[in-house]
């Protein structure tokens, strides 16, 4: 079935914001094998001139798919979301994050659409920090493979 | 900052490259310290109920590492301005305690304004690419 379009240009406040702690910046960089000191150790990060630990390029997306969660499982948008693969995903930064940074999210759901049998849905996230100050834009296509039928 | 300067690089100039091994522990993980426990990732009898011929990489473990080509020349996560992706390809991973081999590169494709310069990367699984117009642009010194 394909996704409720009624969907589109709706948008949602993440409910909180969220604290960017070292650990989850370590776990994070370690997982994908990135042992830059600089997301590690934080003598390092001060001696580079940053105020802690910097997050490697991709660290958001867990925010951003946490922050969307509230969308994507509503059973009315009709997410099948075991056919759901990752299409395409882009960041924006305008300064790097660090860990002590509260951020918050604003996404909105900017295309709905089907394309031979495929469901694509493609949400942009605006991330800002505790001054309202802009940190990043990231754009995250996903397609539910085969349930537009 | 990171210390490469723009005056030093051309179009063409090739990043170092270097291969990443992808484990089905190293999917685990990433599951884990993303929070993206989709099943796909995780379950191979979920993964091939759904069509696919075997668990798969999280797309977004492909991408973090695909970032490393440029993080590791620059030494400076910071210099990267913009970053994206299109998923081409999946990355099959096998629990056969071996897992599959993915080939990173990099390659400066344009140089811009303000000693910014824009670095395609490649990231090929058994010869296919798994990522497609993957794209940073970086500042440079």
């Amino acid at each position: 079935m394909a996704l409720n379009q009624a969907f589109l240009n709706r948008s949602y406040p993440s409910p909180s914001t969220y604290l960017i702690e070292r650990e989850k910046i370590q776990e994070f960089a370690a997982a994908i094998k990135d042992t830059n000191p600089i997301s590690h150790d934080l003598e390092f990060a001060k001696q580079n001139g940053y105020a802690d630990l910097v997050a490697p390029p991709t660290f958001l997306i867990s925010i951003q798919m946490s922050a969307m969660e509230v969308a994507l499982f509503d059973p009315e948008l009709g997410l099948d979301y075991s056919k759901v693969v990752h299409g395409e995903q882009s960041f924006e930064y305008l300064r790097p994050v660090l860990a002590g940074d509260e951020l918050s999210f604003i996404s909105i759901i900017e295309d709905i659409k089907s394309k031979v049998g495929n469901d694509f849905i493609a949400i942009r996230s605006e991330v800002k920090d505790k001054n309202n100050d802009l940190v990043a834009i990231l754009k995250a296509t996903l397609i539910a493979r085969g349930t537009a039928v | 900052m990171t210390k490469i300067k723009y005056s030093e690089v051309e179009v063409g100039f090739e990043l170092p490259k270097f291969s990443q091994n992808f484990k089905r522990e190293n999917l685990n993980a990433y599951a884990k310290a993303s929070g993206d426990f989709n099943k796909i990732h995780l379950d191979e009898e979920f993964a091939k109920s759904v069509g696919l011929p075997n668990i798969i990489a999280h797309g977004m473990l492909t991408m973090g590492i695909a970032g490393k080509v440029v993080t590791n020349w620059l030494a400076d996560p910071n210099a990267i301005k913009s970053f994206s992706v299109k998923f081409s390809s999946p990355v099959v991973v096998p629990d056969d305690g071996v897992g599959i081999d993915v080939e990173f590169t990099g390659r400066i494709g344009e140089k811009m304004d303000d000693n910014k310069v824009k670095i395609e990367l490649e990231a090929r699984c058994l010869g296919t690419k798994v990522l497609g117009r993957s794209l940073v642009i970086a500042q440079l010194a």
